[in-house]
């Protein structure tokens, strides 16, 4: 009996906590998304505005609301503002308290402070010597996430520290720092040509290598394709293929020679990939020897190069137009299908020969 | 014969006590877990994590089998996902409604010459279309062959380096796949990752950016929002920690596609083919030398439909039982093993006692207990030892719902707070024995050797669907 009872008295004091708790947070919840619609209105009505005086009446208001809201509604704007609005919206942090409680976590000993802080970097000024402290944090977590909140601006200002980060034992602060290195812009150019010179000279962990050479195959710059070129002939065909990658970004004035060793390769993904960057890179002249990788051995290069014929347009059709009658069966049918995509299928069979006259 | 009713009431007592202590335990470990990650993720803005050209392309797989009625908004809401580098692949397995119909005319789709990599062996692709509105979109038309079939057809067609598989009838909020893929990019060791899955029975569905959920008014789809609750929070959180998830719901999980076809896909003939793909990736990634790590992430959420009706829970639950049995069975020689880490040592075990053999026991113990009744042999201290153990369980479902509450806030007022309470009683002392007694019959059929799915019936998800809304293309 006396189990029973407690049994029961511990079943209902869980119900009563339910109920009470429930409660009690679904008003806090409200209140708090209440807030959140005001504390939107107000941040971006003044980050939009130039009128000084309202900014700093509009920070003191906001600087009232829970540090929870304020960081909230402040991040999610700063997703969405460039430039001066950008500024602002960093004197608005500024004046209402949440610069100085950012910089205050970052400093904090328990990481689940400092990651807070980390989430929140967009918001500190420039130059805050806080960005570097974050992105050279000891707890990797904190580390990755302060190099995803940098932004594109801060990308470029701190490239160096980005690329040492390829050396890191967490894979989450290596692949954080290759995503943002590879919507980084032109300021990252440079120390990566330097980074894959070093690299190629000394004996570099062939990890890092790969990490360097994929955020530079991302980046639409004709010295970073000059820079991967040294790899063209490498023996890891990994390096082969991203090699492969870049000469697709339309950045180099004439890729045919390279990518023509490339479509000859002996391994299949460097094939497919060169195949691809013919299409991405619109290389025209290279039409016939995609025609002809259309009965290549692997599945991958016939699918990329029907795919590549296709975005060279006319040019790409009239080839896969000739292929329909291809003696190699796999030619046939990649043909067919990628003819079929573009619903001109029936036209070009029916009409054929006067369709290709008129292209 | 008084010592024999004692005996199984006893029995009964001890293993449903038992139960709900390793529940709680797991209960603790999800608070621990849910801590952690709350604090990994607090402000992270997910909407422009992983936009840059190197985030892995993730293709979702969808097999459908007659979902005429769920089709046009469950695809409308994954092709409005904010993920950048997505591709959708539908299957339509030999489904003999008008799904092939809707999804030609609603997305715009042309048939184009089939050509596609077999990796895994497949019934026939009969039509192959691709879409004219969205070019993302890829729908296969195949010859029945199941769902695992179904998804190892979609997983051939599959460009992404991370496959996606959902349900026909699920709905995912726009920014799911980022939270689940982040665990990829974050440990190259996931093989595969799962979001939680709750009920649109009775909800009031406002957009992909508003999903609001209501409480079901039907009292089966009411006792499984507290079941779901539990078994998410228990089943999968609370493995998190113990490195010990064996599964990822069907309805909403991402893996990676080089590991499947290693593993070598879906198994054919399995009706619990989401769990026997985990165990079986955990234990071909142990026996070659690779890690192999499953997570489950509770923030990603999928929206799916319950069955209300007894006879479509009991098919399902029935099916669900035989799923699990085929897969104790089919890997009983990893149970206790340390080759195969706490997979083998720690989650086999407690899926073979507390999932697999609890219920049988229980059941026995329950037809013996009434059976006591029945002959005057149950004295008021048993009544009250197997009520006190009962209780025990109704507790921990407490401890659940208040976790549930404290951590996602999904009830709107206090009535429906109160509803809760009463379900959960409902759930713990009718549902969940008549569920037992379905795992009964799904052992029988098990042990007959039944391998089919019974039939479903899909309901919509009623008025104000995602659908409905804007659904705006990011």
């Amino acid at each position: 009996m006396t189990l029973f009872v407690i049994v029961q008295l511990v079943t209902l004091a869980a119900a009563t906590i339910f109920c009470v708790m429930g409660w009690a947070l679904s008003l806090v919840r409200r209140r708090r998304d209440r807030l959140r619609i005001d504390a939107y209105d107000l941040a971006a009505q003044v980050v939009l505005t130039e009128d000084h005086d309202e900014l700093e009446a509009t920070s003191k208001q906001l600087a009232a609301m829970p540090t929870a809201v304020l960081a909230d509604v402040l991040h999610e704007l700063s997703a969405d503002v460039y430039g001066e609005s950008r500024r602002r919206l960093r004197l608005v942090a500024d004046l209402a308290g949440l610069t100085r409680k950012i910089r205050r976590w970052s400093g904090r000993r328990r990481w689940t402070r400092r990651i807070r802080a980390a989430h929140l970097l967009m918001l500190l000024p420039t130059g805050a010597g806080e960005r570097e402290v974050l992105l050279s944090d000891r707890h990797p977590l904190v580390r990755a996430r302060a190099i995803e909140s940098l932004g594109r601006a801060g990308v470029g200002r701190f490239a160096p520290l980005l690329l040492a980060a390829f050396d890191h034992e967490s894979p989450a602060v290596r692949s954080a720092a290759q995503h943002a290195l590879a919507q980084g812009g032109v300021e990252c150019v440079p120390p990566i040509i330097q980074l894959l010179e070093r690299l190629d000279r000394g004996n570099a962990d062939h990890r890092a290598v790969l990490l360097v050479a994929e955020v530079a195959a991302q980046l639409p710059d004709e010295r970073l394709v000059r820079a991967l070129l040294r790899f063209v002939s490498h023996p890891d065909s990994t390096l082969r293929v991203l090699v492969a990658a870049c000469l697709g970004n339309g950045t180099m004035s004439e890729p045919e020679l390279h990518l023509t060793a490339l479509l000859n390769d002996d391994a299949p993904e460097v094939r497919a990939e060169a195949a691809r960057s013919v299409g991405r890179g619109d290389v025209k002249a290279l039409a016939h020897r995609l025609g002809a990788a259309l009965a290549d051995p692997s599945w991958h290069v016939r699918r990329n190069s029907g795919a590549a014929l296709l975005e060279l347009g006319p040019i790409g059709t009239v080839m896969l137009r000739c292929h329909l009658d291809d003696d190699d069966a796999f030619a046939r049918d990649m043909a067919l299908h990628v003819l079929g995509r573009t619903s001109r299928l029936a036209d070009v069979l029916g009409n054929g020969d006067r369709w290709m006259a008129s292209t | 014969m008084s010592w024999f009713f004692s005996a199984a009431i006893g029995v009964l007592g001890v293993v449903v006590t038992m139960t709900a202590l390793l529940q709680a335990m797991l209960v603790i470990a999800a608070v621990v877990d849910l801590r952690q990650s709350r604090s990994r993720t607090k402000h992270r803005r997910w909407r422009g994590s992983l936009a840059s050209p190197l985030a892995p392309t993730v293709t979702v797989l969808v097999p459908a089998y007659n979902e005429e009625v769920t089709i046009k908004e469950s695809l409308a809401g994954i092709l409005a996902l904010t993920y950048q580098n997505l591709e959708v692949v539908v299957v339509n397995d030999g489904s003999t409604d008008r799904t092939e119909d809707i999804l030609v005319a609603e997305f715009d789709l042309v048939e184009v010459h089939k050509v596609y990599q077999a990796s895994l062996p497949t019934e026939d692709i009969v039509r192959l279309y691709r879409s004219r509105a969205d070019p993302r979109l890829v729908v296969a038309e195949k010859l029945n062959g199941g769902k695992a079939d179904a998804l190892n057809a979609a997983i051939n067609l599959a460009t992404g380096s991370l496959v996606c598989a959902v349900d026909a009838d699920t709905i995912i909020t726009p920014d799911s796949l980022q939270r689940l893929v982040a665990s990829f990019v974050d440990d190259p060791d996931v093989v595969a990752a799962g979001g939680s899955v709750r009920l649109t029975n009775g909800g009031l569905l406002r957009g992909p950016n508003g999903l609001q959920p209501g409480f079901p008014k039907q009292i089966w789809a009411a006792c499984q929002v507290v079941e779901y609750s539990r078994a998410f929070l228990i089943g999968r959180l609370g493995w998190n920690q113990l490195g010990g998830n064996l599964i990822v719901s069907g309805a909403f999980g991402v893996f990676r596609r080089d590991r499947v076809v290693e593993a070598g896909g879906y198994l054919h003939g399995s009706v619990g083919e989401d769990m026997e793909l985990i165990v079986r990736l955990r234990r071909v990634g142990h026996e070659s030398g690779q890690r192999a790590k499953v997570t489950f992430n509770a923030d990603p959420i999928a929206w799916t439909e319950a069955p209300e009706r007894l006879s479509e829970l009991q098919r399902q639950r029935n099916r669900w039982f035989r799923g699990l049995l085929d897969v104790l069975t089919r890997h009983r020689h990893m149970m206790l093993r340390p080759k195969y880490g706490a997979a083998g040592m720690v989650a086999l075990p407690y899926f073979v006692l507390v999932e697999a053999l609890a219920p049988v026991i229980e059941a026995i113990g329950l037809i013996l207990f009434f059976g006591a009744i029945v002959f005057g042999q149950l004295s008021q201290e048993q009544l009250l030892f197997v009520a006190s153990a009962y209780g025990v369980g109704l507790v921990v479902s407490m401890m659940v719902l208040i976790l549930d509450e404290v951590a996602f806030g999904m009830l709107s007022s206090n009535r429906t707070r109160l509803r809760m309470l009463a379900v959960a009683v409902v759930e713990h002392t009718v549902f969940r024995p008549l569920t037992i007694y379905w795992r009964l019959s799904g052992l029988r059929g098990f042990v007959q050797g039944r391998s089919d799915w019974g039939v479903q019936v899909r309901r919509g998800f009623g008025p104000n669907t995602a659908a409905d809304s804007q659904l705006p293309r990011s």
